[in-house]
């Protein structure tokens, strides 16, 4: 009786486990948050063109073109989701992207995210599951050690991340200057000693950076390139070294950002 | 005459509910987070998201959304201070005059707020109704047309543009202008925003807001450029309120600037007042100079420095003020300010000379 007990209980728990947590996700209410909280900006038909946009220094992102950077998905394809609801959730560091995660529930985000997806038609016209490149959740990043940190120097050397990124990676490189992002505007090249990296600073998210580019930027993938899992982690252990205290006068001629780095992203 | 109109504008003065610091904070425009295209009183669906993200040093669960439907939306500002002001001595020859210290709290402003989106993006109608601290009164109400271009048409009651829209309507710049939050004025207003630019022309009465028995109307104009590190402008306004057996024309003129250095943001505004009637002419100008320095997101030291020579013509008439004070946000709507002022003034005015620290817990929806 205690077997059947407990498989009945076993069963009825994967079943609960299995519930898609998008189901509570709804539409209208997404269209009522998206017109609230993300017009302004984005526009109300998500062409990155509300009425606030021309005073942004950083474009808000043209939702119809569905072109995101953070993502888990493959360069150049659409991102998944979760891969939103992420942004969503943390928000830009560093950009007038707020974090929503403390403010809006996991419904009500998912709501907006199922909204933002109808704004664009490539999303509709999508047939297959995306391919998941960088599962986030699951990623275990290597320790953090001298020798993979000097491991991940060498990389960046001899991958010429110092092109762009500069040789001590401050976003000063050689061709920095001459790069732009797809839509035509002058790209600004992210500057590690600075620490407040947009999709976020923790390793995993800066893992998924190198392994799938950021769309609409000259930031390639570097997943084919750098296929051991070991030099992945090297590289990402070495850029997030170049963080630094920039000291009392970077203090006082930077503003706040809007979203400060969370930590555990 | 001057005195009589300088009372009615001291009498219904107000604190209010812009801050132009955000807006060079951010290289906006005012109109970017009020309804209000010249800045004040509602805020834009995007001004409520700034207000609740951008604003404060910690942020609580539940955003406000002040939609109640697809088309209308409300608003409200509360403004409850506590002001002491200090005793103060003053002497003429041999005759000494002194003050007494007094402290009060007063609701400085309560304003409900209500838009409605007629035609979306297109035609608006637009109520600021103030129920505290005296009886209820329509603040602005107005119908708005928008444009291309920025472009828009505001017809009704509302407020004048005229320089920076600062919360204290106490300010040598908009007491002695006349341009504060309870001046506000019947006519039309048209406007045009190519973005970094942006013009506003409003012709109204000139009776601060009541009906005009004179034949002149009012003309005041405001224009401005917007970057992202800063702005500046330059305002004007003409009024002739002469009738029959009253004659009285009042010219005012300013500039204002403003700037962000990291995380300093500086506004300054110069304006000059130049009034003419019965074969007498009078000049006085004002000055104002406020520092923020936001020592972290959300918490703001604040510093102003503001002067006023009340009439040319007298010499050793002038006065001044300085002020340094905190602004804090602790969490999204609602801001928390402190603020000690020390004043100068002739000796024959002891009231002038009182220093006074305010304390204001001020509520945003």
């Amino acid at each position: 009786m205690r077997l059947v007990l407990a498989i009945s209980v076993l069963l009825v728990a994967s079943q609960a486990s299995a519930v898609d947590p998008w189901t509570g996700a709804d539409l209208v209410d997404g269209k009522r948050l998206y017109r609230a909280l993300c017009a302004g900006c984005h526009g109300t038909s998500g062409d990155g063109n509300g009425p606030v946009a021309e005073a942004l220094e950083i474009p808000p992102r043209d939702l119809t073109r569905a072109e995101y950077r953070f993502r888990s998905t493959a360069s150049g394809t659409l991102a998944t989701r979760e891969d939103l609801l992420r942004t969503l959730t943390y928000g830009l560091p560093g950009t007038p992207m707020p974090q929503w995660g403390d403010q809006l529930s996991q419904t009500q985000m998912r709501s907006v995210v199922l909204y933002i997806q109808g704004l664009s038609k490539r999303f509709a016209a999508r047939t297959a599951a995306p391919t998941i490149l960088v599962d986030l959740p699951a990623l275990k990043p290597a320790p953090v050690t001298e020798a993979t940190i000097e491991r991940g120097r060498v990389l960046y050397g001899k991958m010429r991340c110092g092109k762009c990124h500069g040789q001590a990676g401050e976003g000063d490189g050689k061709a920095a200057p001459g790069l732009k992002n797809n839509d035509g505007r002058r790209a600004d090249v992210f500057d590690f000693s600075y620490g407040v990296y947009k999709g976020g600073y923790g390793p995993g998210a800066v893992y998924r950076t190198f392994v799938t580019g950021l769309d609409g930027t000259p930031m390639p993938s570097y997943g084919e390139a750098l296929p051991n899992e070991a030099d992945r982690w090297a590289l990402v252990h070495y850029c997030r070294s170049l963080t630094r205290d920039r000291g009392l006068w970077f203090y006082l001629s930077e503003p706040p950002t809007w979203e400060e780095p969370v930590a555990g992203q | 005459m001057r005195a009589a109109l300088l009372a009615c504008v001291l009498m219904v003065a107000q604190s209010a509910a812009a801050e132009p610091r955000f807006a060079v904070r951010e290289g906006m425009r005012c109109a970017h987070c009020h309804v209000n295209r010249t800045g004040g009183g509602m805020r834009t669906p995007f001004g409520v998201s700034f207000a609740q993200t951008g604003l404060p040093t910690f942020r609580m669960p539940a955003p406000f959304d002040p939609a109640l439907g697809a088309s209308v939306a409300i608003g409200a500002n509360l403004r409850l201070s506590h002001l002491t002001t200090m005793p103060a001595q003053t002497s003429i020859a041999d005759t000494v005059r002194t003050s007494d210290a007094s402290n009060s709290f007063d609701m400085t402003e309560g304003n409900l707020y209500i838009r409605a989106d007629i035609v979306p993006d297109r035609l608006t109608i637009y109520i600021d109704e103030t129920i505290a601290p005296e009886g209820a009164s329509a603040r602005e109400a107005f119908v708005l047309v928008s444009g291309p271009m920025g472009s828009y048409i505001k017809a009704g009651r509302f407020l004048l543009p005229f320089g920076l829209r600062i919360p204290d309507d106490d300010a040598f710049i908009r007491r002695e202008t006349g341009f504060t939050y309870a001046n506000q004025d019947l006519g039309v207003e048209l406007g045009i925003a190519p973005h970094p630019f942006s013009l506003s022309v409003a012709v109204t009465n000139g009776s601060l807001g009541g009906s005009d028995p004179d034949p002149f109307k009012q003309v005041t104009a405001s224009a401005d450029v917007v970057w992202s590190w800063g702005r500046a402008g330059l305002s004007f306004a003409y009024n002739d309120t002469s009738s029959d057996d009253f004659d009285l024309q009042t010219i005012a003129g300013g500039a204002h600037v403003g700037m962000r250095l990291g995380r300093l943001i500086a506004l300054a505004e110069l304006d000059w007042v130049h009034g003419s009637g019965s074969g007498e002419t009078w000049d006085q100008w004002m000055l104002y100079a406020a520092a923020d320095f936001e020592v972290l997101k959300g918490l703001y030291l604040q510093f102003d420095f503001q002067a006023n020579d009340p009439l040319l013509s007298m010499k050793n008439n002038e006065r001044d003020r300085f002020s340094v004070g905190v602004s804090w946000f602790p969490i999204q709507l609602l801001e928390i300010r402190a603020r000690y002022r020390i004043n100068r003034d002739i000796p024959q005015r002891v009231s002038g000379n009182a220093d006074d620290l305010l304390i204001e817990v001020h509520g945003v929806l």
